[in-house]
């Protein structure tokens, strides 16, 4: 590798990076715009409709954060039990989801077995889950978590099914060769190779979950951003279902921008294999 | 510098039968009793057309395939699945894609569960043999295709394995890069001392780097043929004795080659040169 040919090459790079950085970034000036555009637009339907202004909105989300509901729980408080059940039932799905996930990739058996479970479950909606779950759990909380399980559960062990049969079946002869035990082979090939899969996995899954929390609480709760909803639906005041919508959006975004942001950083190695 | 001791263990493989299910109820042998010994230090060329069953060889040898008879031995012992004494470097590139060429390279030790300091003085040591001082801390993505080869080559050569399988290890890279990388390989396989079995299917590099060459059969294979490469090293590709070696052997494998299109009769005893 010369050192001449190597710069001219650099210096190529930088030339079609800064061409693509000003075109990409005078298209990104006008997809905000469209993108900001549409929102308004979105919002001036819905203000139409529903009768409402984004005054009363503001108001609303003022109101709920310092006053609280008629029960006296304030948004926050609302915030944290959904946060706090979203989390529970999240790790519970992705505990169970994973090694269950690794065994029907790895294993034959275990896929000829579990693979067809799997797929007759599947079909039924987590929502369509909520009423049996009442009836099963006594307690609200293990009803929930329940429900948020279901609708996780899925994402993440599909997800982590497909990567593990997909890791390179040379990476496990390497290991062989050095006489590596399946416990190792586990470990130090098939989960980091599986790993970018079951991150999507996860994503995919905490954004189903929290869907599946905020419907469940609308349903049978006392407390959370589901309920909430609910509640101002029906004393009618529009401001505050809607503002509790937004907080709802938030929060899925932001959880899921994270999860995002720690699969990046974490599978840089990924970037140069597949997208 | 010697990896090996000068008592390097001889692999010998006898008898080796393997055959697969040919999709019709029935199986293809695909090796019909391959017999041969490599010695100690030894540089072993071995060439066959391809889907003769060379990759399927390395694999039992290395333990990664149940043949169907025979047996193979390392140092007079016999060996079977899960045994960790030879290197392998595969066709197809095989570092770890998420693992820097460091930690590549010292993935065999991790698995026999070296400590850490040991780890990283012997992979200085064998990154220095290779060539690969100042990439340590790249992915695989970043290196180009025969710094992978290198990485390959470290990773097979830092546990000091007893002998060094390669499968057409120079296969896939442009005709510099692999001619270079044939002189690379024998320099580095020198000075760890190693003892090779290196499979190709590309006669001009079966001259220029082995001691010995055997040649195989189309399937169901056998060893149809041995030459010893009697040449001075560093040897120059062109030169009349390399070229004479290269046509012999193109010549075996042309004859072989008419066999197989004109195989209609049973199988012939292979012809011994």
């Amino acid at each position: 590798m010369t050192s001449a040919a190597q710069t001219s090459k650099d210096s190529n790079q930088a030339r079609n990076d800064q061409f693509s950085y000003t075109k990409i970034s005078e298209s990104r000036i006008i997809r905000w715009l469209l993108a900001g555009i549409i929102l308004v637009l979105l919002w001036v339907i819905i203000a139409f409709f529903s009768r409402s202004t984004i005054l009363e909105v503001v108001d609303a989300f003022i109101r709920l954060s310092t006053e609280g509901d008629s029960s006296g729980f304030l948004l926050i408080d609302h915030v944290a039990q959904s946060v706090f059940i979203v989390t529970l039932g999240f790790c519970v799905a992705a505990i169970t989801a994973i090694p269950i996930g690794i065994a029907i990739g790895r294993y034959r058996v275990v896929d000829s077995i579990l693979g067809p479970v799997v797929e007759a479950m599947r079909p039924i909606p987590p929502i369509a889950w909520i009423p049996l779950s009442l009836l099963i759990f006594a307690s609200l909380l293990y009803s929930q978590i329940f429900i948020i399980w279901v609708g996780a559960f899925f994402p993440i062990l599909i997800n982590t099914t497909t990567g593990v049969k997909r890791t390179e079946p040379v990476h496990v002869d390497v290991a062989k060769t050095f006489g590596a035990s399946e416990s190792k082979i586990l470990g130090s090939v098939v989960i980091p190779s599986a790993a970018p899969e079951v991150f999507a996995g996860m994503r995919i899954g905490f954004g189903i979950g929290w869907m599946c929390l905020v419907a469940a609480e609308m349903i049978g709760s006392n407390k959370g951003l589901g309920y909430l909803i609910w509640t101002m639906q029906q004393v009618g005041w529009t401001g505050a279902v809607i503002s509790s919508m937004l907080v709802i959006g938030l929060i899925g975004f932001v959880v899921s921008f994270f999860l995002l942001l720690i699969e990046r950083r974490l599978l840089r190695w990924r970037q140069g294999v597949s997208v | 510098m010697k990896y090996l001791g000068d008592t390097l263990p001889t692999l010998s493989v006898r008898n080796i039968v393997k055959a697969y299910p040919n999709g019709e109820g029935g199986k293809t042998r695909v090796l019909d009793g391959i017999s041969f010994e490599v010695k100690d230090g030894e540089f072993l060329g071995l060439l066959g057309p391809s889907g003769c069953g060379k990759t399927t060889l390395l694999k039992i040898i290395a333990g990664l395939l149940e043949p169907d008879e025979g047996e193979v031995a390392i140092d007079g012992v016999p060996v079977g699945p899960g045994h960790n004494r030879v290197g392998f470097i595969f066709q197809q590139e095989s570092l770890f894609p998420w693992r820097s060429v460091r930690e590549n390279i010292e993935y065999g030790l991790e698995i026999t569960g070296s400590d850490l300091s040991k780890r990283h003085a012997l992979s200085d040591e064998i990154i220095g043999i290779v060539g690969m001082e100042g990439l340590e801390d790249h992915l695989p993505h970043e290196i180009s295709g025969g710094q992978a080869r290198r990485t390959e080559m470290a990773r097979s050569l830092i546990i000091k394995p007893d002998i060094l399988l390669a499968d057409e290890a120079l296969s896939n890279l442009d005709l510099q890069t692999r001619n270079h990388l044939q002189g690379e390989f024998l320099r580095i396989t020198e000075e760890t001392g190693s003892t090779v079995l290196f499979v190709s299917h590309n006669v001009d590099e079966a001259v220029f780097m082995s001691d010995r060459i055997l040649v195989m059969s189309n399937i169901p294979s056998r060893i149809i043929a041995e030459y010893v490469v009697d040449l001075p090293r560093p040897r120059n590709r062109t030169s009349p004795e390399s070229l004479e070696y290269r046509a012999r052997i193109l010549e075996v494998l042309r004859v072989e080659q008419e066999k197989a299109m004109s195989r209609q009769t049973r199988q012939k005893p292979p012809v011994a040169t």
